[in-house]
């Protein structure tokens, strides 16, 4: 089925038509909207998780931040989501591809600075040098900062990626290493069965604690800007 | 529908019916409500993904193992024609959906708990408000009651009030018939002893004096008359309840008619 380590992660097509469309529109449906006051239970806890989430990350921002809460949710959702369907067997994670993940971060963080810019200019300009610096380290810390400023979204898009497609990886790799080794001999086989199943359940932390790093750092960003 | 919205629509600068002027009022019956009501338990399934009816379906046919020997075939033709092929992504295969499964055994129960908990506590809320709200009408009604059957009560204090006037009016009437009677009495009482004394001693005095100017007539006279009057008087005292009307109108007639 799979030849190499790299086919799951070229873009799914069908018939030269994009299936990656679909693939990444489909978490959406896994939120399903109620108008009820008592829904079933996967709306509930659904409303909960996200209640839950919004007032923990949108407690600490002015409300001219907290204009972004919807945007924040819907990205921590889709990251998750994403993410946590990517560790099925055979399916396609979008967050692994480089291109969307500098899509989702670049329009991000720029749209703070920018919001940091126009509104609160000598603020912005300001964050450009930390407190209590001694004079002649000035200049080169004004550069170390605006180099680390431009370096924002791409460690954004950048950690996603590398993360999720890291974890991917070391998940085929050990089970091609079981697969090899059950032929030789079971019990290390077994072991790194056991070390797969463990590497699984840290896959499915990363998966949701990616999510939410990548939404508390625009959250930040924002903070910062606001 | 747009002309028969209230004024305060047209308040503002833009007006909202104007962008949206198909949705100011709920016009007609919303398909939305009554909502029909959500099945409590969803289908049955054996193994989280076949259905209870394909067992019931087989059941005639091939008893209870059937469905169980169709799996197992189809399972073991993908396996050995390769159908599915055993890759590592099997392993991961295994290992996720292991971990998923096992995680939804321990914990599914509890998570289901909570969320019906978390909806009970949305109603609860709900309810103890109309609760409160119910218990706040009935209060105020059993107080409207209370406060009737006190006005349907309240003529006994006006009976009560209408009794201590008439008691004081009957006091003070009977106080002022006493002084009356006391005032008469003192009087009369002084013209008894005004008379016993002309009587012992006046017509003495008359005698010895033996009738002279006008001092003595004037006293004759007077006494006559007054003794006259006092016994008018003291006829007039026995008759209790006479005031001083009838006290002046008997003396007065015998006076002028000694006069005359």
């Amino acid at each position: 089925m799979n030849e190499n380590l790299f086919t799951s992660f070229i873009t799914p097509m069908i018939l030269g038509l994009p299936l990656v469309t679909l693939i990444v529109l489909f978490p959406s449906l896994l939120f399903p909207t109620s108008n009820r006051l008592v829904s079933n239970r996967f709306v509930t806890l659904q409303q909960w998780m996200l209640q839950l989430v919004s007032k923990q990350m949108m407690s600490i921002h002015n409300s001219k931040g907290q204009t972004w809460t919807l945007m924040l949710m819907s990205l921590i959702l889709f990251i998750g989501s994403t993410n946590l369907l990517g560790l099925l067997p055979h399916s396609f994670t979008p967050t692994t591809q480089l291109s969307m993940n500098l899509g989702m971060a670049i329009p991000l963080w720029a749209g703070a600075v920018i919001t940091g810019f126009r509104n609160k200019t000598k603020a912005s300009l300001a964050h450009f040098l930390p407190q209590g610096t001694p004079t002649p380290l000035i200049p080169m810390l004004v550069i170390i900062e605006t180099i680390s400023l431009f370096i924002q979204p791409m460690a954004l898009a950048v950690r996603l990626t590398a993360n999720i497609t890291a974890g991917h990886l070391l998940i085929h790799l050990i089970g091609g290493a079981t697969l090899a080794l059950m032929s030789i001999s079971t019990t290390t086989a077994l072991i790194t069965f056991t070390i797969l199943i463990l590497l699984t359940i840290l896959e499915f932390a990363v998966a949701m604690i990616q999510a939410y790093v990548f939404t508390l750092l625009v959250s930040l960003y924002l903070h910062d800007n606001t | 529908a747009a002309a028969a919205a209230p004024s305060l629509k047209n308040a503002a600068l833009l007006r909202p019916g104007v962008l949206q002027a198909t949705r100011i009022f709920h016009t007609g019956q919303p398909n939305l409500a009554p909502v029909p009501p959500l099945p409590e338990h969803g289908g049955k399934v054996r193994f989280g993904l076949l259905p209870e009816e394909f067992f019931q379906f087989l059941y005639p046919k091939t008893g209870v193992t059937g469905p169980y020997v169709l799996g197992t075939g189809l399972i073991l033709r993908l396996l050995s024609k390769e159908i599915y092929a055993i890759t590592p992504e099997t392993f991961s295969v295994i290992s996720t959906i292991g971990f998923l499964v096992y995680i939804v055994k321990k914990h599914g129960a509890s998570v289901g708990e909570f969320a019906d908990k978390l909806n009970e506590q949305k109603i609860a809320q709900l309810e103890e408000v109309k609760q409160a709200s119910i218990k706040q009408i009935q209060d105020a009604i059993d107080m409207e009651k209370s406060q009737q059957a006190l006005v349907q009560k309240r003529h006994y204090l006006f009976d009560v009030q209408r009794n201590n006037i008439a008691m004081a009016l009957e006091v003070t009437y009977r106080e002022q018939l006493h002084r009356v009677y006391r005032e008469v009495k003192n009087r009369l009482d002084y013209h008894i002893s005004v008379q016993n004394y002309d009587a012992s001693e006046g017509t003495r005095a008359h005698d010895k004096l033996g009738g002279e100017a006008c001092g003595a007539e004037h006293l004759c006279t007077a006494g006559e008359g007054n003794s006259r009057q006092v016994h008018c008087r003291s006829k007039a005292a026995r008759k209790e309840g006479s005031s001083s009307a009838s006290y002046v109108n008997t003396s007065i007639p015998i006076k002028t008619a000694r006069n005359s």
